[in-house]
This record gives structure tokens, C-alpha cells and sequence, in this order.
């Protein structure tokens, strides 16, 4: 019975009209696929440059914010212009020279650390007067910093007198 | 700025005359499939130039050109399943005539009981029925072109002979099998 109803149905299909004669020929179907086609290169080529001027703005922008964000260079703090053995008893001269207008005319050569007004960076070792290499900053200085420019001797190693001694 | 498309009928493909050959070859067999699966010459046209469109632009990268009928056939198959697929509103009703004018006198008693009959089956039943028993595919020929298992073409090919044998009534047993009086 199932052979019977294959054949059957190989008789229904088999006799099949030919239908109406095709509207369409091989020209038609190859010039659609060739307007396809260039349709499709288009898109690729652009799809393309947009992804590559895409790239390139995004790496633009990186490069950029990284360049901006970075933290503002700081000053350098006062260099030290003369460094002195700290004192033994340094509490009365300390008082007479944290004021800077209150102390004798400091020499063009010497200028003392203020940490109010700080100078200008400059390069410490370079400075005229100073025999001493430039030190790394300290967070207390001594009061030898501090002192006096008239203190000080030129040269940078000679010791404050003791408020005892004088 | 002047274009640098080509105009419609430019420079051709090198594959265009291989490409003409073989429609001149199977169009109207790939028609027939396509007809036996939706009953319709106007859709079956259709369906067979998207197929033939989708197999021209496929045409380069295909690298076994002896296995291009069992491709197109794929094709068609595959394309009258995704239209079905689609909801029915979306569907377009292709026409070359005013609906309100009589039937063609072309249209034969055979064509409506094809007609009839196909419409009485389900796209994947007709399509299992027109692999097995028009193109004569194999079982297992009939399910990778389905993309399913052999089980599944046998129970669907049984329940399409079910639903023929039905609905077709006494034009089922009319039918000339060899063999059978």
C-alpha cells in the first residue's frame, strides 16, 4: 500500500504542466547580481574607512586625555643656600631670624629660604655665592636655614654663635 | 565628480557565460520544484530567481561546481520555507494581472487537483514529498537538504501520503500507477 501511494504521488508530480514560459532570463538575474555586488563593495569600503577614521579618533582622544590628565608639574621648593651644623641650644637664635625684614640687609648673593614667598626655582648649585651642591629638601629645616643671611659666612661652613657666647 | 560605477550593462563577470549556460540548463526544472512546493506559477518564478540570484552571487566562492543542482535545489527549498516562515501579511501576492478577470483556460483539471492537493499539506510535508518523489532524493539526501534527521523525512513523508490520500479521495486511486488497474 505504501508503494502504491509513492507511486501515486510520483504520478501526480510527473504529470505536472509546464507552466507559462519564464519570464526571466540569465541577463536579468546576472545584472541584479552584479548591482548587488557593487552595492556590496560600496558598503565594504565604507564600512571600512569608517571603521579606520573611527580608530583613529578614538586613538586620538586616548592619546590626548592621557596628555592632559597628567598633574601640573610643581615647583621645586627653596633650594638651600647654606647649610651649617645645627646648633646646640637653637632656640634664641631662631626667634631673631624667622622675621626677614627684621634682619640685616641680606648680601645679593644670599637669599634665605622663605617659606612664605618662595623664590623661583633655579638651579641651587649654580648660584653665585654658594659653594654648597644642591640638597634634597628638608620637611623641618634647621634653624641654621634660617638664620641670617649675615650670619652666615660666605662660605657656607661656619657655625652660628652660641647666644651664650656673645 | 563623475561616477566610477559601471552602468547595468558593464564590464561582466568572467563567470557570467558559465553562469548563463547553466540557467539556460535547469531555470525551468528549478521552476517545476518551486511550483510543486507553493502551486503557484507567478511565486514559483519568484522563487526560482531569488534562488538563481542567491547561486550567481554565490557563483565564485562555490568550489564544486558538480554539485550545483543539489545546491539550487537547496536553494528554492530553502527560500519557500523562510517565505513561509514569514507572517502572511508581510508576504508579497505577486500578480501580472487584474484580480477580477477568469481563470486561464490554460489552467487544467490536473493543475487544480495538484493545486488542491498541495494545498492540503504543510510546507515541510510538500517539501519532503516533492525531494522524495519528484527529484527522487534518497532518504538521507532528502534530510541534508532539509537539514534534519532521516526520521523526521520518513514520519513527514508518511503523514503527507496520509493527508494526500485524504484529501484527494477518489483522485488518489484514479491516479495512473504502473502496475495498478
Amino acid at each position: 500500500m505504501d508503494s502504491d501511494d509513492t507511486e501515486a504521488v510520483r504520478a501526480l508530480f510527473a504529470q505536472a504542466p509546464d507552466g507559462p514560459p519564464m519570464q526571466v532570463d540569465a541577463a536579468d538575474v546576472i545584472v541584479r547580481g552584479a548591482a548587488i555586488r557593487r552595492k556590496r563593495k560600496r558598503w565594504a569600503v565604507a564600512g571600512s574607512s569608517a571603521a579606520t577614521v573611527a580608530v583613529i579618533v578614538v586613538a586620538g582622544l586616548a592619546v590626548g586625555s592621557r596628555g592632559t590628565e597628567q598633574p601640573p608639574v610643581m615647583p621645586a621648593g627653596p633650594g638651600l643656600a647654606t647649610v651649617s651644623p645645627a646648633p646646640s641650644s637653637p632656640a634664641g637664635p631662631m626667634k631673631t631670624s624667622t622675621d626677614p625684614l627684621q634682619a640685616p640687609a641680606p648680601g645679593p648673593e644670599v637669599s634665605p629660604g622663605s617659606p612664605d614667598k618662595p623664590p623661583p626655582t633655579e638651579p641651587t648649585g649654580q648660584r653665585a655665592g654658594t659653594s654648597r651642591p644642591a640638597q634634597p629638601p628638608r620637611a623641618h629645616p634647621t634653624t641654621s636655614e634660617r638664620a641670617p643671611a649675615s650670619l652666615r659666612s660666605p662660605a657656607g661652613t661656619a657655625s652660628l654663635p652660641s647666644p651664650t657666647s656673645g | 565628480m563623475p561616477s566610477r560605477s559601471s552602468p547595468a550593462s558593464g564590464p561582466s563577470s568572467p563567470w557570467d557565460g558559465e553562469f548563463a549556460r547553466y540557467f539556460g540548463e535547469r531555470a525551468h526544472s528549478l521552476r517545476s520544484t518551486a511550483y510543486l512546493l507553493c502551486g503557484d506559477w507567478h511565486r514559483a518564478e519568484d522563487l526560482a530567481q531569488a534562488a538563481l540570484l542567491k547561486l550567481y552571487l554565490a557563483w565564485p566562492r562555490l568550489a564544486r561546481h558538480d554539485a550545483l543542482d543539489a545546491y539550487a535545489r537547496k536553494i528554492v527549498l530553502r527560500t519557500f520555507l523562510a517565505e513561509n516562515r514569514r507572517s502572511r501579511w508581510k508576504r508579497e501576492r505577486l500578480t501580472d494581472a487584474p484580480p477580477d478577470v477568469p481563470a486561464p483556460a490554460a489552467e487544467t483539471e490536473h493543475d487544480q487537483l495538484i493545486q488542491q492537493a498541495l494545498a492540503a499539506l504543510a510546507p515541510r510535508q510538500r517539501a519532503v514529498l516533492v525531494l522524495r518523489y519528484f527529484e527522487d532524493l534518497s532518504v538521507e539526501e532528502t534530510a541534508a537538504a532539509l537539514g534534519c534527521r532521516t526520521g523526521t523525512v520518513k514520519s513527514q513523508a508518511a503523514r503527507g501520503l496520509a493527508t494526500l490520500r485524504t484529501r484527494l479521495g477518489p483522485h488518489f486511486e484514479a491516479l495512473p500507477v504502473p502496475g495498478r488497474r
